[in-house]
């Protein structure tokens, strides 16, 4: 009797090591194709007509003019491609890009101004961001993309780009495949980093998206992120409505509300990948409820609200560390929310 | 036994005295002060919900448990609300004697390069009679901000005491702080700000052996209250609450030191940890 049900139970056993080995070669046969399907393909014609609301990840459209600006940056990708949209229009001048892959890493380079190939004297100081990859283009030709080697050197890597300044949503787009982008493979949790500019003969130059915190061109004090991994498996998300975030909130570390004409607003400027409610809300150190704003139905793109360092009475708070609870609620009641620190000094 | 009964009437009277001097304090606070409330000199205590006042072993807050009879030490960081640039760390000694017992601390709250709040705190302590502690604590605030604006005092510096009593009984404690600012008003750049004095009140209640339950309560603040419980010889876990926050935490004691994890979960924001190492 004990022999015979040894004899079933090993033979449960083996079937289920057989059915889990199956499963396994079932989940490395799968292509990253069938893995992460294809969102959107962008068609590289320098028309960002395609580009869809939501992967328009900073929005600088101030007056609806493009000429002479950048008015918005695009990021959206494929199972092969990343695909990066800006949106601009410029005679006589440039546009440089720089991605980080590994936002938040060492990796990288924050001092790009003896690079050997289209130095613009930029300058990197925004925590975390290190670009990698690079891509100039001068006066509406297709421009290059390149590997930054090192602080001074840069090699030319394959990528589809092109510029159209005639389009009615003018600009360039860049594919750039995956393999070029992580040759060892993607890695589990990535974050992009993205700034671009306009830039001169020398420099980095007229506009920049996102716009400076408080540095000016060519040094660079601001990027924006993107996270492709979000459950970290290895493989770049699905981008659907369950693909809501915020993108990137921008802030300065530290303000002075004294009504001297200084610093004495803080502006946070929030970056949602969708539109969205959005609460901020100020918190002492201890967890206390200072101060709330809320912006209703804000599209995707940029969004900045402003805080005077008041509490509910309108009176000023003391001096020390405030968490700025930053909160953003979409349509089908996904909620995700990023915590920022700010110091008052009055 | 007339002896013996003019020493329980002197022991009274000196009890009732200074639940006098604490309520007669209580007159004197206009509102309260609760800086540095999150720079804790020892991972368990957040975890419990905040509440030391009124305990007699937990020294690295409470003055009058100075007077514990054993050496100790903890050393500590911790990281707010997932916010990698915003981080504490926290160092405590104790070095006791039959008489006045003493403690060091320092502190410091940094965010990023901007600013940072460093604490350097000194107690004296030493048992008023067989129950009754009494202890005194001396504390330098150091502020240091990166210069941003045209008349930022880089560095400002102020200071504070506090006095406190402990009271420790077989199934009760009660204790009570008094803390007031030396340097009453504070300036980093233009708007002096005035900081006032403030009063705890503490209560702990031991309701069956390694199991204790305390409350501390500040004038004007929210209650902190909580429960640590030994689960097992080398293990103790607490739990409390706190306006907003939920708070837990475990001390593990290991050949030659104790682990100590405390976590505080906020509705909005979400963790905030403390972790230690501490011997005696």
């Amino acid at each position: 009797m004990v022999s015979k049900l040894n004899t079933v139970f090993g033979k449960r056993i083996l079937s289920l090591c057989f059915f889990s080995s199956f499963l396994l070669h079932l989940l490395f046969l799968i292509t990253p194709e069938a893995a992460c399907e294809p969102y959107h393909k962008i068609t590289i014609d320098g028309n960002l007509g395609d580009w869809s609301a939501g992967e328009k990840i900073v929005n600088d459209s101030g007056d609806g003019n493009v000429m002479d600006k950048i008015d918005g940056l695009y990021v959206t990708w494929d199972a092969d491609n990343l695909y990066i949209g800006v949106n601009y229009k410029i005679d006589g001048y440039g546009m440089m890009l720089y991605l980080d892959t590994d936002y938040g890493s060492s990796a990288g380079f924050d001092d790009l101004t003896k690079i050997d190939t289209w130095d613009k004297d930029a300058k990197f100081s925004a925590a975390g961001f290190k670009p990698d990859f690079m891509y100039g283009s001068w006066d509406g030709d297709g421009g290059n993309f390149y590997k930054i080697t090192s602080s001074v050197t840069a090699s030319w890597i394959s990528a589809a780009c092109a510029t159209d300044f005639s389009a009615d949503v003018p600009g360039t787009e860049i594919a750039i495949g995956w393999d070029s982008l992580f040759p060892s493979g993607f890695t589990a949790g990535t974050r992009l980093a993205v700034f671009a500019s306009l830039c001169d003969g020398s420099s980095l130059a007229i506009d920049g998206v996102p716009s400076n915190i408080s540095a000016a061109l060519p040094e660079v004090d601001t990027c924006t992120v993107v996270s492709c991994d979000t459950d970290s498996n290895g493989v770049p998300d699905r981008l659907s409505s369950s693909n809501f975030s915020i993108s990137s909130v921008r802030m300065p570390k530290i303000f002075s509300p004294n009504s001297d004409g200084m610093n004495d607003n803080l502006d946070i400027i929030v970056s949602l990948s969708q539109s969205a409610d959005v609460y901020i809300k100020a918190y002492s150190i201890e967890g206390k409820k200072v101060w709330q704003g809320t912006s209703r139905l804000s599209e995707a793109g940029e969004l900045t609200m402003t805080w005077n360092g008041r509490d509910f009475s309108n009176s000023m708070l003391k001096n020390g560390i405030y968490i700025m609870n930053i909160r953003a609620a979409n349509s089908s009641g996904e909620e995700v929310y990023e915590n920022k620190a700010v110091a008052i000094v009055k | 036994m007339w002896k013996c009964n003019k020493m329980e009437t002197r022991k009274k009277s000196s009890l009732l005295s200074c639940c006098f001097i604490a309520l007669l304090l209580c007159y004197f606070v206009s509102s309260s002060y609760a800086a540095f409330e999150m720079h804790p000199a020892s991972a368990r205590l957040p975890g419990r919900g905040g509440w030391s006042i009124a305990d007699d072993s937990l020294s690295s807050l409470d003055n009058c448990a100075v007077t514990s009879d054993k050496f100790n030490w903890e050393a500590g960081k911790g990281n707010f609300y997932g916010i990698s640039e915003l981080n504490t760390g926290f160092l405590s000694l104790q070095i006791p004697s039959k008489t006045n017992s003493m403690n060091f601390i320092y502190s410091t709250l940094k965010f990023s390069s901007v600013y940072q709040e460093s604490i350097y705190s000194f107690a004296l302590a030493r048992p008023m009679t067989k129950n009754l502690n009494a202890g005194l604590r001396l504390t330098a605030y150091q502020i240091d901000v990166a210069n941003f604006e045209e008349g930022v005092n880089p560095r400002t510096m102020y200071s504070d005491y506090d006095f406190s009593l402990l009271r420790k009984g077989e199934y009760f404690n009660f204790g009570v702080s008094f803390q007031a600012l030396s340097s009453k008003s504070v300036r980093l750049k233009r708007v002096e700000e005035s900081n006032a004095a403030s009063i705890c009140y503490g209560i702990m209640v031991k309701p069956v052996k390694g199991a204790v339950l305390g409350l501390d309560y500040e004038f004007g603040q929210p209650l902190k209250a909580g429960l640590e419980v030994e689960v097992a010889d080398a293990l103790k876990c607490a739990i409390g609450v706190r306006k907003n926050m939920f708070t837990l935490g475990f001390s593990l004691r290991l050949p030659g030191f104790r682990l100590n994890f405390s976590a505080l979960l906020h509705n909005d924001m979400g963790e905030t940890y403390f972790i230690s190492v501490s011997g005696n």
